[in-house]
């Protein structure tokens, strides 16, 4: 790692954790020195291009090359050049590669031949050159398509994936009953809308042969994905697929299983051309052909007794999965897990579908699957609070859950529960609300109003999930008085190598200058899980402290054996001498007490639960109808910040995302393709659309996470898009129950246009 | 193909080079300097910000025949030789990046927005970057950075 | 993007000819409405003629009563110009919102107005103040000059030159921008010159446009309360991913208030 000059070798010793340290990877990043795939040297890459279907569902007759085109320095790849299983693997095995001829299309854009050539212009000019002869189908393009139309596209009824979880009751009959005992049902649906992840590197991968085996490089959150990918599909063991990951643009969780599709593609065409192959999309190809967030269909039934307690919440969540099975089945259960939101209530039922469509295949995006529940729970919570007429934060404080409390999975709530000091938080900074009709700072007519809204997110993967990863990290001694982290976590901006630099310090008792955590490649790094769940800090960085402190343990009791003193800095370079590149690989363990049933969907969902309060403040200009966020406060509980920017940066950027899905973005689809594939139509926030973004940091400790860590990757994305609502709520006085709140949208609702 | 002469960071560079060939390709491509990177397609992004003759501009939107004869400087070109310039130095020091991908075009940009505008405010900062997207940071820090980096610029620390 | 020769002419005549001699040429000003067109592919021309070594295009002065702005000035440029902010600040104001920054020092107003994109903030100010457009063999007046969907009066070779603008008494813009490309959803001017009170409207139809009703309220009575119930009709208004007609109806009327309190 160029550590350049300056701040990274500031003497820090065993205060790293805690400290602001500026990034390691920082330099290299502001004097562009940093390599993304884009910018390797590829002496001798050919560039591949992927032909893509342009409809929506049929069956793929056969390819056609166009007799007059030069073919002579092409390379065309189909599946039949699949060595292996034509198969992307994740968790269903049902996405090809490459659709084969005879197979069937499922979505536009979908993959159905590669080409590789010299140039990137020849490449595309021979995608342009084949043309795909396809006897269409009828495809099914929504929610309400696929649970009530007649096509079949998967199993008996088109649903990928249910879950029901129950709690104080037993059958159906009784949750019937409970609503109709209830002295007020609040009864809405809520729609949420696609999201694209806009990461600003676009997806890009290469692949290599080398003497039989497959090198794969790239832009990509989790290497062991694509790895465990790679083998079936080109018929290798595991130690002839090398996957590693170059610096990476951003993910968002857009880079958690579509690069396995990429690479699956790079590998083919370099295996076929026998010279490397680099794949780097066009931003328009990104957005129309790889995953988004799942749009969401959620009617929520809130029962409430006459004082306002909630009695019974009943939540129907169906989610759009696209024309594959890919991560639909995680995003559901963590949507459905989080659907009763942190509330107190005796009555629970939770059903949720993921159903199949001939969309693009929609997957991770922060939060996943969170953010739809959680607009769906704090609105209903919000309209209860109203029809109680109960301050908004005081109504959520009576109800919420606090550690003894059970959840809709009945697992009680032990370790770290942070109740009481975010709300604490939001209400000691909020102020007076703003007055409601008002002009903005260039003179329109505005309403203004305030929303909140209280969340949480469980950290790390569900249930026994992290059992299952067996999650491992490495620390080594190396040469010159350095120490070595080795894991599979990757840096895809949150700040994973600088963490770890910390911790790994922290544990050694050294400078973070020491340190170097090195480029995760399978080859050289064990399966620490993939970089997703918000587990990088709580449950990799865990297993980096401990491998820290056995190093350190290990070099003591040389030195004690020899009989020499000293820090373990000074130790270092001899120890080193006398012991060589010792290492220590540490395995996750669960904490005590997690105990889960997968078949009944009850216990501890998870080890342990991060929260989250939201304030916002909008001003809504009465001419044109836009929303405009005036204020956002995130108080978010990460049990420790083990570098306090860092985690700031998180909350502001998974912030500034919940806005912008909030009002402004949206993914739109005519007939099954994505109708506004540009960065001009599919617009993210920029400068001007950002708030000041206020944030507090509330630790909690959490035991069994390094130093009382927990997560924050993910939880800043669930909450503010719910607040948002609320406060245009109380603005207008008009709910608004789907996203975006766009302004023609808010234009219909108030009748206005002139 | 014809042979263009560009002046890149202070060096003079002769290449082959189409007409058709945009300035962010032949920077990248022929000249090797990768730290202007590409983001989309259709000018929004700002990922391929750099400077000619002084002015931030889209090396995605110009062709490398047009800068024929103006001095550019790439982010490459910014630092003196192991010295941060003031607004790397900024953006380091106050968390003003995190995957990096923005960031070379986000400094070209705030550089030239403080050579214009000595102590620019908050709202200049936002508004002179609207061409610059992030998707990672929510913005925050980086107008802390520039706020910072056009202090340095003016001579105080960063 | 397929690839052409770059010619580098060094007058206007020179350029002119150029264009004249060759079937399927363009002129290149600040390539930042061309070179997004010639990525796409929506032109393939053979030949580009650079107008960055042609004199005497660069040049804003004053003249009388009018404000005479070179076609290649910059958009930067004409929003910093001393001269430009003294006798016609709106114009000004309405530059320094075009696109972003890095698009203000590359964009000229000769190449925006060439192109006349329909969502373009000038084409509303050329229309409303009554511009004329000088080119290398005569003069336009605006009116006559944005004859539809990016089409001009211009002749196939023909060059502008410069872009003279009237001094207004009063004038201001209001937009609505697009978030991402900073174009008009909507951009409505409202000027008063000695011609009168003129109401320009870009963005919203195919092709820049004056709404008569609203310059008649506009000149019995200037006041932002005069065009309350004026409203467009719809039928020719753009209807897309950007925003509805009926949206971008109702924008009209609120653009034009915030013009004409702008004027103030």
């Amino acid at each position: 790692m160029d550590s350049g000059t300056a701040s990274a070798s500031r003497r820090v010793t065993s205060e790293a954790v805690g400290t602001s340290l500026p990034r390691v990877d920082g330099i290299a990043k502001v004097t562009g020195r940093a390599r993304y795939l884009d910018d390797l040297d590829a002496v001798g890459a050919w560039h591949g291009v992927t032909v893509r279907s342009t409809i929506p569902h049929g069956i793929l007759d056969g390819l056609d090359r166009d007799p007059a085109f030069d073919w002579t320095d092409i390379v065309v790849v189909t599946a039949a050049d699949i060595p292996g299983q034509n198969v992307i693997t994740l968790i269903e095995l049902d996405q090809p590669a490459l659709v084969p001829v005879g197979g069937t299309i499922r979505h536009v854009d979908e993959a159905i031949a590669l080409v590789a050539a010299p140039t990137r212009a020849r490449a595309f000019a021979a995608a342009r050159a084949i043309t795909a002869r396809v006897t269409p189908l009828v495809p099914v393009l929504s929610i309400e398509d696929a649970l009530t139309g007649p096509i079949q596209l998967h199993g008996a009824d088109n649903v990928f994936k249910r879950f029901a979880i129950r709690k104080g009751h037993a059958t159906d009959g009784e949750i019937e009953a409970a609503l109709a005992a209830s002295a007020h049902v609040i009864d809405s649906v809520y729609r949420t809308s696609p999201q694209e992840q806009m990461y600003i590197e676009p997806q890009a991968m290469m692949a290599e042969w080398r003497e039989g085996a497959c090198h794969v490089t790239g832009s990509m959150q989790c290497p062991y994905y694509v790895h465990k990918a790679m083998k079936p599909l080109l018929d290798l063991h595991a130690e002839d697929v090398i996957i590693s990951q170059t610096v990476t643009g951003g993910g968002f969780g857009g880079k958690e299983e579509y690069p396995s599709m990429i690479a699956a593609h790079a590998a083919l065409l370099a295996k076929v051309a026998q010279r490397p192959v680099k794949i780097v999309y066009d931003r328009d190809e990104d957005i129309a052909a790889t995953t988004k967030r799942h749009p969401a269909l959620i009617r929520h039934r809130l029962g409430l007794d006459a004082l306002g307690n909630p009695t019974v919440i009943d939540v129907d969540v169906v989610m759009d999965g696209g024309a594959y099975a890919t991560l639909s089945a995680v995003v559901l259960s963590r949507g459905v897990l989080h659907a009763a939101g942190p509330y107190k209530c005796p009555v629970v039922r939770i059903v949720g579908r993921v159903v199949a469509t001939n969309h693009p295949p929609h997957g991770a995006f922060r939060g996943f699957g969170a953010p739809q529940t959680t607009f769906a729970y704090e609105r209903q919570i919000e309209k209860a609070a109203r029809l109680m007429g109960a301050d908004p934060l005081a109504y959520r404080r009576r109800h919420a859950l606090r550690a003894g409390d059970t959840t809709a999975t009945s697992q009680v709530l032990g370790y770290s529960v942070a109740t009481d000091e975010v709300l604490d938080a939001i209400e000691q900074c909020a102020g007076t609300p703003p007055v409601r009709d008002g002009v903005n700072a260039s003179g329109a007519p505005v309403k203004r109003g305030r929303g909140v809204c209280f969340y949480f997110h469980g950290a790390g993967f569900t249930g026994s999930g992290e059992q299952r990863l067996a999650g491992r990290a490495t620390v080594a001694l190396a040469a010159g008085g350095r120490f070595e982290v080795r894991a599979s976590s990757t840096d895809i901006g949150q700040g994973a190598i600088t963490i770890f630099t910390q911790l790994a310090a922290d544990g050694l008792g050294v400078d973070a200058s020491r340190i170097d955590v090195i480029d995760p490649n399978t080859a050289r790094v064990p399966d620490s899980g993939p970089t997703v769940a918000s587990r990088t800090c709580m449950v990799v960085g865990g297993l980096v402290e401990a491998g820290a402190k056995l190093i350190a343990a290990r070099i003591r009791a040389w030195a004690e054996s020899v009989g020499r003193a000293g820090s373990i800095e000074d130790l270092a370079d001899d120890a080193f001498g006398a012991l060589g590149p010792i290492a220590e690989t540490t395995q996750y363990t669960p904490p005590p007490g997690i105990a889960w049933d997968d078949a009944t969907y009850t216990g501890a969902a998870y080890p342990v639960f991060g929260w989250a309060a939201c304030l916002v403040d909008v001003a809504v200009d009465l001419d044109t109808y836009e929303v405009a966020i005036e204020r956002c406060v995130q108080a978010v509980d990460v049990g420790k910040a083990i570098n306090p920017a860092i985690v700031k940066g998180q909350i502001e950027g998974g912030t500034l995302q919940a806005l912008g899905w909030a009002v402004l973005e949206n993914v739109v689809y005519k007939n099954g393709k994505v109708a506004n594939a540009t960065m001009t139509n599919c617009i993210v926030p920029t400068f001007a659309d950002a708030p000041e973004l206020e944030t507090i940091i509330v630790e909690v400790p959490y035991p069994f996470g390094p130093h009382g860590a927990k997560g924050v990757g993910e939880i800043p994305m669930d909450g503010p898009a719910a607040a948002v609502a609320n406060a245009v709520a109380l603005a207008l006085g008009v709910e608004f129950d789907e996203l975006p709140i766009s302004p023609e949208v808010v234009a219909q609702r108030l009748g206005g246009q002139s | 193909m014809p042979k263009l002469t560009l002046r890149v960071n202070r060096q003079t560079h002769t290449i082959d080079c189409s007409a058709s060939t945009l300035l962010v390709e032949a920077l990248r491509e022929q000249l090797r300097l990768t730290g202007t990177h590409v983001g989309c397609d259709t000018s929004q992004c700002g990922a391929c910000t750099v400077h000619v003759d002084g002015a931030s501009v889209k090396s995605c939107t110009m062709l490398a025949v047009e800068a024929e004869g103006a001095e550019i400087t790439t982010i490459e070109g910014l630092a003196d030789g192991d010295k941060l310039h003031p607004m790397q130095a900024a953006f380091q020091e106050h968390h003003g990046l995190q995957c990096g991908f923005c960031t070379p075009g986000m400094v070209m940009s705030a550089v030239d927005l403080c050579k214009r505008v000595k102590a620019p405010s908050e709202p200049e900062v936002r508004t002179w970057l609207e061409g610059n997207l992030c998707r990672c940071t929510g913005y925050h820090n980086i107008v802390k950075a520039v706020m910072a980096g056009a202090d340095g610029m003016n001579g105080g620390k960063p | 993007m397929k690839d052409f020769v770059f010619h580098r002419p060094s007058t206007v005549a020179e350029a002119v000819a150029m264009l004249k001699a060759r079937d399927d040429g363009k002129f290149l000003a600040g390539g930042q409405s061309l070179l997004p067109v010639l990525k796409l592919e929506l032109a393939e021309p053979t030949d580009v003629i650079s107008l960055a070594g042609v004199p005497g295009l660069r040049d804003i002065r004053v003249d009388g009563d009018r404000v005479i702005i070179g076609a290649s000035c910059t958009h930067d440029q004409v929003a910093r110009s001393a001269e430009v902010k003294a006798h016609l600040p709106a114009l000004a104001a309405l530059a320094h919102h075009i696109g972003d920054a890095q698009v203000r020092n590359r964009g000229t107003i000769g190449g925006s107005v060439a192109h006349a994109d329909p969502a373009a903030d000038y084409p509303a100010a050329l229309i409303a103040l009554g511009a004329t457009i000088k080119t290398d063999r005569r003069t336009i007046a605006a009116d006559d000059f944005f004859t539809g969907l990016f089409a001009t009066a211009l002749e196939r070779d023909e060059l502008i030159v410069a872009v003279h603008f009237p001094k207004a008494t009063r004038a201001a813009y209001a937009k609505f921008a697009h978030r991402a490309s900073k174009y008009a959803v909507v951009g409505v001017m409202v000027a008063e010159t000695a011609a009168g009170v003129r109401v320009a409207v870009t963005g919203a139809a195919g092709v820049v446009f004056r709404v008569p009703a609203m310059e008649a309220a506009l000149s019995k009575a200037f006041s932002a309360s005069s065009l309350d119930g004026i409203t467009v009709a719809t039928d020719d208004l753009n209807s897309d991913s950007e925003a509805s007609a009926e949206y971008r109806a109702h924008l009209i009327g609120v653009m034009a208030k915030r013009a004409v309190q702008a004027c103030a």
